[in-house]
């Protein structure tokens, strides 16, 4: 009799935990029980293998094998020799971390929002404010159905709560910046990003996840957002991890009644790069939108799985993913649509497109309908395939060389989602981020033959 | 060994039916539960030659181990089967038939008229115990005697293993092995029913070969195997079930099926299942687990899968296409309508390995009462499939609000020059569909039946002429009940 094996040993045991050790909170017994229960549910689970529905087309056996330290107790890496190179949104409030911790001196002062948001880092919150977390943390993120989100809140240390104000639109974006940096061991960290928005209250808020070449990290970082009634969000994702990176992240999103969340994930960087998002349509007239585009070469991996659970009556849920593969790269889309019974005129759409720009990289979708309430509008689409030749030999005929047509032609490809970004310096960000990995990767490949 | 004696206890238990009040009764029974015994019981009872045997008995020493992995992926929710509850081998039992149309169900009478079945067809489907009146019986003598002229074999599986083993040893299992998942694997030890069917090269096979003119055999299907084989250039057409309610007393079934198309060969395999699907309350209803697979192993060859599924409680089906010719063809157009408490988990797995495979998918759920119904498929791309194209729609409609449409599609694409769609929508039968339809003087109930016609038309004109008529009828009467 063969059982098959559905769990890996995970390198996030005791050792893992002693050398972590005491983390900011631990006197709090909520958040210690937080903390210990997502343990307990790690070892009991361990890592998925394939043979979990979910993480079908992910591998982690190389990610199980690796024995991380915690990166934020390593006293090898000079942090403050961490270069600072990220673009940051125009106009922001830039907070920088690394390796998981708050740096306050790479980072703008705190203290100007102070009548109209929250903004502190999350080890004060958990040691100084931690009923100001009670409600918020753990709340969206459910540690039990989700391995990532059970990790990070395992070892939660640091991070960010931002609390915007009933009523208030805050005029600057705030700008989060994640950097991974290894010694001689590879590390892994687990930032924590907490964001509320109260009734009808406004914010942007932007997150980068980049590192530094070295050791590989596994950066595990979760986002819980909860989007108040009538509130607004705009919320966008860049990672671009080192190529010797890990990412295994979570976005994990509530939105009460008439709440309009948009969102976009840009990921190009790392090794191996898992989000998942999932968001809640938990009340009548909450909107989402959940965009991405991914860019990948060599032997990358990324993977972006979204689920959209529609609750309540009349809720709209869009998503249109792109992505670019070329090398020996994997590109994964897994997305769920669930409407409810009671959710009754709701309004879900979402579209996958992929291109494939040589021989060698694989794309794998599953877009899926689940839907239990009559009268509503649902539809998926996805399309994969490569360049269009017409196309390119249209602008080759106007004199354009071949590569400048292709990147011409990719690059218009993935920017009609950029497109859909409203907040428009976020938007710029993101443009000039699609246009640098497309130099790159010209560069890269112009040398070899198609 | 108690089971070797059991067995001989029930054999000789049926022997005695012999001189008994029910002197025609064969002894046809095996008892419950499946063990080696049984399955050596049955090939016995089939006459088969010791490869068939052994065979079989490695497919059961493989279910044995298979026994914790019954397939649960499935979007299916029924109790546990006890898979040593049931009868394996049990010939129909001609003493619980009913003598003539009369006895039987007034509802299902009722049925028969709707589809406009003729009385003798009516009989025949309804189990009643007709013999030599049987006007088809000649019918379908000269049927055959025609296509062994052509060359065409079209007999039961049982006489193929008999009269044509080195066929049947050379593609039996090629497509579906005996290892390929739970069911199929029980269907390798058990089976013993199914059609054979040989095209030779460059014939375009007639006529529409159905089970219907196969009569030498009572189509119980409860563990039916089939294989087609379609050589170089050859053409058929198969039709398989019928659109009115089958009487049928097993409620677990698993059938295998395995076409085999050869260069330039086409197949195209249409399927009509209307089993019996429980009562209003969800009580009963058969469980049909179905493995159909076809490989086009020749270039340009073509097999084409039209299925419309009504019946059955549980139904499990992914008719696929192995896409290895260069230049083959694979087609998917399935209608499933579930209703009261049916659930279906239907769809295809196109593999694309040869240069320039084409594949289509049309899958068209309607769900109404409670029911849920699930479209699954794959679609994927191997590295060598250059030029391959998919292109898929599913398209689900839910009538009321307690049932559920659920669409869970896998594409995997390891070509860049291959091409893959696919879309897929939601949607309910609108309320200016219906004024329109009424306010014209239609009833509710032909207005819903006038509309999902519609709806499936993509699919239901891909079925031969004789099946598209009757099946237009069916999905009407399998939605009765659901508005109003």
């Amino acid at each position: 009799m063969t059982i098959a094996k559905t769990r890996l040993s995970v390198p996030f045991g005791d050792t893992y935990a002693n050398a972590v050790g005491v983390l900011p909170g631990a006197n709090e017994s909520w958040i210690d029980g937080l903390r210990n229960t997502s343990r307990a549910i790690l070892r009991s689970q361990g890592l998925p293998t394939r043979k979990n529905e979910a993480w079908k087309y992910t591998a982690l056996g190389e990610l199980a094998a690796t024995p991380f330290i915690p990166a934020s107790r390593a006293e090898d890496v000079d942090v403050t020799q961490v270069p600072v190179t990220v673009p940051f949104v125009e106009g922001a409030l830039k907070l920088v971390f690394v390796n998981g911790v708050f740096r306050a001196d790479l980072s703008d002062p705190l203290d100007q929002l102070s009548d109209e948001a929250v903004v502190r880092p999350l080890s004060e919150a958990l040691s100084f404010i931690p009923q100001d977390l009670k409600k918020i943390l753990g709340s969206v993120s459910e540690t039990g159905s989700s391995i990532v989100a059970a990790l990070n809140t395992g070892f939660l240390e640091d991070g960010l709560l931002l609390r915007v104000k009933a009523g208030t639109e805050l005029k600057e974006p705030i700008h989060v910046v994640s950097i991974g940096a290894s010694g001689v061991a590879p590390g892994s960290f687990h930032p924590r990003f907490e964001v509320e928005l109260e009734a009808s209250s406004q914010a942007t808020f932007i997150e980068s996840h980049v590192g530094l070449p070295g050791q590989p990290y596994l950066a595990n970082a979760v986002t819980e957002v909860v989007v108040g009634e009538g509130a607004k969000l705009g919320h966008y994702t860049i990672i671009n991890d080192d190529t010797d990176a890990y990412h295994l992240g979570q976005t994990a999103v509530f939105i009460d009644r008439a709440g309009k969340y948009e969102s976009f994930i840009l990921s190009m960087g790392g090794k191996l790069v898992r989000r998942e998002v999932k968001i809640n349509l938990e009340e009548d007239h909450g909107e989402a939108r959940v965009d991405g585009v991914y860019g990948i070469a060599d032997k990358q991996h990324s993977e972006i799985v979204s689920e959209m659970l529609h609750k309540a009556r009349h809720t709209l849920s869009s998503q249109v993913v792109k992505g670019a593969l070329s090398g020996e790269s994997r590109g994964v889309f897994q997305g769920r649509v669930h409407v409810a019974r009671e959710a009754q005129k709701t309004d879900g759409r979402q579209l996958h497109k992929a291109l494939l720009l040589n021989k060698g990289p694989e794309v794998d979708c599953k877009p899926e309908l689940e839907i239990f309430a009559d009268d509503v509008q649902c539809a998926h689409g996805a399309t994969n395939g490569e360049l269009d030749k017409e196309q390119v030999f249209y602008l080759a005929s106007r004199g354009i060389d071949e590569g400048t047509a292709r990147a011409l032609l990719i690059e218009g490809f993935l920017n009609e989602v950029v497109f859909n970004i409203s907040h428009e310096p976020s938007q710029r960000l993101i443009l000039n981020a699609v246009k640098s990995w497309l130099v790159r990767h010209n560069q890269a490949s112009s040398g070899s033959s198609r | 060994m108690a089971a070797t004696q059991q067995t001989i206890a029930a054999v000789q238990e049926t022997e005695k039916y012999k001189y008994g009040w029910q002197t025609e009764i064969e002894s046809d029974l095996a008892p419950k539960g499946l063990s080696e015994d049984i399955v050596r019981f049955i090939s016995a009872k089939k006459e088969d030659p010791e490869w068939m045997l052994e065979w079989r008995l490695k497919a059961y020493k493989m279910w044995l181990t298979q026994a914790d992995q019954e397939p649960s992926w499935a979007k299916l929710d029924f109790p546990k089967i006890d898979y040593q509850d049931a009868y394996y081998y049990a010939a129909p039992k001609l003493g619980d038939a009913p003598e003539s149309l009369d006895e039987v169900d007034p509802k299902l009478r009722e049925t028969y008229d709707k589809l406009g079945i003729p009385l003798l067809e009516q009989e025949m489907l309804a189990g009643v115990a007709v013999d030599a009146v049987f006007d088809s019986v000649s019918v379908a003598t000269t049927y055959k005697k025609k296509l062994n002229e052509m060359g065409v074999i079209f007999c039961s599986i049982s006489e193929a293993i008999k009269e044509h083993p080195d066929l049947v040893k050379k593609y039996m299992g090629t497509v579906v092995p005996y290892s390929d998942n739970f069911f199929a694997t029980l269907n390798s030890a058990v089976f013993t029913d199914g059609s054979f069917v040989y095209i030779p090269k460059g014939l375009r096979c007639p006529m529409e070969l159905s089970t219907y003119f196969r009569i030498n055999e009572k189509n119980t299907g409860q563990f039916e195997r089939t294989l087609i084989i379609a050589d170089e250039g050859s053409h058929v057409s198969y039709l398989e079930g019928c659109t009115a309610p089958q009487r049928d007393e097993n409620q677990l079934h698993a059938a295998v099926v395995e076409l085999i198309a050869l260069d330039d060969a086409e197949i195209k395999y249409s399927t009509v299942q209307n089993w019996y699907p429980g009562d209003e309350n969800g009580k009963g209803g058969i469980y049909n687990f179905v493995t159909k697979r076809a490989a086009c192993r020749g270039k340009n060859s073509k097999v084409t899968w039209t299925q419309v599924e009504t019946g059955s409680a549980i139904t499990w089906k992914y008719p696929s296409c192995i896409l290895q010719g260069d230049n083959s063809v694979g087609e998917f157009y399935s209608v499933a309508i579930t209703n009261n408490h049916q659930q279906a988990d239907t769809g295809t797995k196109m593999i694309h390995l040869g240069k320039n495979t084409r594949s289509k998918i049309i899958a068209k759920g309607i769900s109404a009462g409670q029911s849920n119904s699930t479209y699954r498929g794959l679609v994927r791309i191997q590295p060598k499939a250059d030029g391959a194209r998919n292109f898929t729609q599913c398209d689900s409609l839910l009538i009321g609000n307690k049932c559920g449409a659920h669409t869970v599609p896998y594409i995997e694409s390891r070509n860049p020059t291959a091409l893959t769609e696919h879309e897929a929508t939601t949607s309910k039968i609108s309320d200016d569909q219906m004024f329109y339809c009424q306010q014209r003087g239609m009833n509710p109930e032909e207005a819903v039946s006038l509309i999902v016609n519609g709806f499936c038309k993509e699919v239901l004109q891909t079925l031969p002429m004789e099946f598209a008529v009757e099946a237009q009828k069916l999905v009407g009467i399998s939605l009765e009940g659901s508005v109003g």
